[in-house]
C-alpha cells in the first residue's frame, strides 16, 4: 500500500466491448504497492484487455480506472520477438524510448541518459550490446532489452505481458527471479501475465483468474483452478474455493 | 563528349537552378519522413495523397486557381481525412487510402476530360518538369522543408517511440494520434513541394526508395535517417541533371534511377550474405 493506502491503480466495474464482442465484464480489483500480482486465465480470456485498460492504453466501455497520480508504469508487451528482425534500430536507441515519459518537450536524449542506459543493461546481465541492432538479438537477450526499456525510468510498477512465452524453462526461472529481486530488494510492484503459474508461484504474492470475469483473486496458495466455474451469463457467480471474488465479496 | 557539354550548360539556366533547389528540398523532406512511414507500413498514404494532389490540381487548373496553391490545403485536409475515415468507418488496413485515392483520381480525370483545354499543362504535374518550376515553387519548397525537418526535429524521439512499438509509446505519454496525424499532414505537405519536380505520379517514390536502400545496410535508426536523407538529394540532383541532359521527364528519370540503385544494392547484399554464409 502506498502511504495513504491507497491502491496504485484501482478498477471499478470495468467491461470493454469489441463491437459486439464483450472481452472483460464486471471487474473490479485493486493493485497495492509491493504486490507481485499473476494474471492468469485461458487464451481469449481477456488477460491482455484488462492490463492495457488498466494501463490506459485501452479506454473502459464501461467502468472506470483510477491511478495514482505519481505511479510511474513500465511495460513489456507480448510477441517483442516478432518485430521485423531488419528494425534498423539499436538496443541504446529502443531502451531510450522508455525514458521518453519523464522527458519534457522538446524530448532530447542526453550523455547522462546513455549512461542510465548502459547501467541498466549492465544490471540485468547484457552488458555491451548498446550499439548492437536489435534484430540481431536472441530471444532472451531481446527479453532482457525490453525489459530494460521498461525498467530505465525506474518505475513503480512494471507490467509484463508474458514475457516468459520464448524463453527455455532455465532462462524463465531467471528471469522470473530477476522480477523476484526488483519486487523484494526494490519495491517493485509487478504485474505478470502468465500461462506458466506453475514456474512463477515460487515468487508472486496474489493471483488473478480472467476468464471475461474476475474468478479469482487472492493468495496463490488458495488458487484452485480445478475449483473454479464460470457462471452463465446473468447467473451469480460461486465463490471460488479460498479465494476471493472481487466485485461481489 | 556531348553530355558533359550539355551538364555543363545546364548550370547556365535559372530554371535548372529553380529545379535543383526544389529537388533538394523534397529530397530532404521525403526522405525524413519516408523512414518513419515506411517502417510504421504506413507508406501508402505518400501514394493516395498524390492521387489526391492530381485532383486538387485538375479542380485548380479547371477553376482557373493557382494550382498548388489550391492542392496545399486540400492535400493536408484530406491527409486528416483519411485517418478519420480509417476510424470512423472502421475499415481495415490502407482501404481509406485506396478510397480516397480512386476518387481523387476519378475526379481529376473527369475534370481533365471537360476542360480539354488543360490537358497538356496537366501532363507536366502528372510527370513532373523543371522547365515549369516558378519562384513561388521555389519559395514553397524552401519554407515546406524547413517545417518538415524542424518538425522532425522536434518529435523525433516520440516519432521513433510510435514507429518502433506504437503501444509501448502510448503507455509512455507519447500522444500517438496526434504523431500519426502529424506524419500524415507533414506527408501531404512533401507531396505538394515535388510535384513540379517529380510530379504527383512518381513522388510516393521517393518517400519509399532512399529508406528501403539504406535499410540494407545500418544499424540503428540515427543513421538510416541521416544516410536515407543524403541518399536522396543525390538521387534527385543526378536524376535532374540526366533528365536534362538525356531530355526525359524528370520524375520518371528520378524514380528510374532510385529503382536502379534499390536494386543493384539488393543484389549486392544478397551476393554479399551468400558469399559470408
Amino acid at each position: 500500500m502506498t502511504q495513504n493506502n491507497k491502491p496504485l491503480i484501482r478498477s471499478k466495474d470495468l467491461q470493454v466491448n469489441y463491437g459486439t464482442f464483450t472481452a472483460i465484464r464486471n471487474i473490479s480489483f485493486d493493485i497495492d504497492k509491493g504486490d507481485f500480482l499473476a494474471v492468469v486465465g485461458p487464451n481469449g480470456g481477456g488477460k491482455s484487455t484488462l492490463i492495457k485498460t488498466l494501463m490506459g492504453i485501452i479506454r473502459p466501455t464501461k467502468g472506470e480506472v483510477e491511478t495514482e497520480s505519481k505511479v510511474k508504469i513500465g511495460y513489456v508487451p507480448q510477441n517483442v520477438q516478432v518485430r521485423e528482425r531488419r528494425f534498423p534500430a539499436s538496443v541504446e536507441e529502443v531502451v531510450a524510448t522508455g525514458l521518453l515519459m519523464e522527458k519534457s518537450f522538446p524530448k532530447r536524449i542526453t550523455k547522462r541518459d546513455l549512461e542510465r542506459i548502459k547501467d541498466i543493461l549492465d544490471f540485468l546481465g547484457v552488458s555491451g550490446i548498446c550499439k548492437k541492432p536489435i534484430g540481431e538479438l536472441s530471444g532472451g537477450q531481446q527479453q532482457r532489452v525490453m525489459l530494460a526499456r521498461a525498467m530505465v525510468s525506474n518505475p513503480d510498477m512494471l507490467v509484463l505481458d508474458e514475457p516468459t512465452s520464448a524463453l527455455d524453462i532455465t532462462m524463465r526461472r531467471k528471469f522470473l527471479e530477476m522480477l523476484h529481486h526488483l519486487n523484494e530488494a526494490h519495491d517493485v510492484t509487478i504485474v505478470l501475465i502468465t500461462h506458466d503459474l506453475m514456474t512463477a508461484s515460487h515468487y508472486v504474492t496474489q493471483v488473478v483468474h480472467v476468464d471475461n470475469r474476475l474468478l479469482y483473486h487472492g493468495a496463490p496458495a488458495k488458487y484452485d483452478p480445478a475449483n473454479l466455474t464460470i457462471p452463465m451469463s446473468g447467473e451469480k457467480e460461486s465463490q471460488p474455493k479460498g479465494g476471493v471474488v472481487h466485485g461481489m465479496a | 563528349m556531348e553530355w558533359l557539354e550539355l551538364l555543363k550548360l545546364s548550370f547556365v539556366y535559372g530554371f535548372m537552378w529553380r529545379a535543383l533547389i526544389v529537388g533538394v528540398a523534397v529530397g530532404l523532406s521525403s526522405s525524413l519522413i519516408g523512414s518513419f512511414l515506411v517502417l510504421n507500413k504506413f507508406s501508402m498514404i505518400g501514394h493516395g495523397l498524390s492521387h489526391v494532389a492530381f485532383a486538387a490540381i485538375a479542380v485548380g487548373l479547371f477553376t482557373n486557381q493557382a494550382p498548388l496553391l489550391f492542392a496545399v490545403p486540400t492535400v493536408v485536409i484530406v491527409s486528416i481525412f483519411i485517418l478519420k475515415l480509417n476510424n470512423a468507418a472502421n475499415l481495415q488496413g490502407d482501404a481509406a487510402i485506396g478510397l480516397t485515392a480512386s476518387f481523387s483520381i476519378a475526379l481529376g480525370t473527369a475534370l481533365a476530360s471537360i476542360g480539354d483545354g488543360f490537358n497538356v499543362d496537366l501532363f507536366s504535374y502528372l510527370f513532373g518538369s523543371i522547365l515549369t518550376i516558378k519562384q513561388i515553387d521555389v519559395i514553397l519548397a524552401i519554407v515546406f522543408s524547413f517545417i518538415v525537418s524542424v518538425v522532425i526535429w522536434f518529435f523525433y524521439h516520440d516519432l521513433f517511440s510510435m514507429t518502433y512499438d506504437d503501444e509501448y509509446a502510448s503507455v509512455s505519454g507519447v500522444k500517438t494520434k496526434r504523431l500519426n496525424t502529424l506524419l500524415a499532414v507533414l506527408t501531404g505537405l512533401t507531396i505538394v513541394i515535388g510535384i513540379r519536380a517529380i510530379g504527383t505520379m512518381l513522388i510516393s517514390a521517393l518517400i519509399i526508395f532512399p529508406p528501403i536502400i539504406v535499410m540494407q545496410f545500418t544499424r540503428n535508426f540515427k543513421t538510416t535517417i541521416f544516410a536515407s536523407a543524403l541518399l536522396s538529394i543525390v538521387l534527385v540532383v543526378s536524376g535532374l541533371l540526366s533528365s536534362f541532359v538525356f531530355d526525359l521527364p524528370s520524375g520518371s528519370t528520378i524514380v528510374l534511377l532510385s529503382g536502379f540503385v534499390f536494386f543493384a544494392s539488393t543484389l549486392y547484399n544478397n551476393v554479399k550474405r551468400l558469399a559470408t554464409s
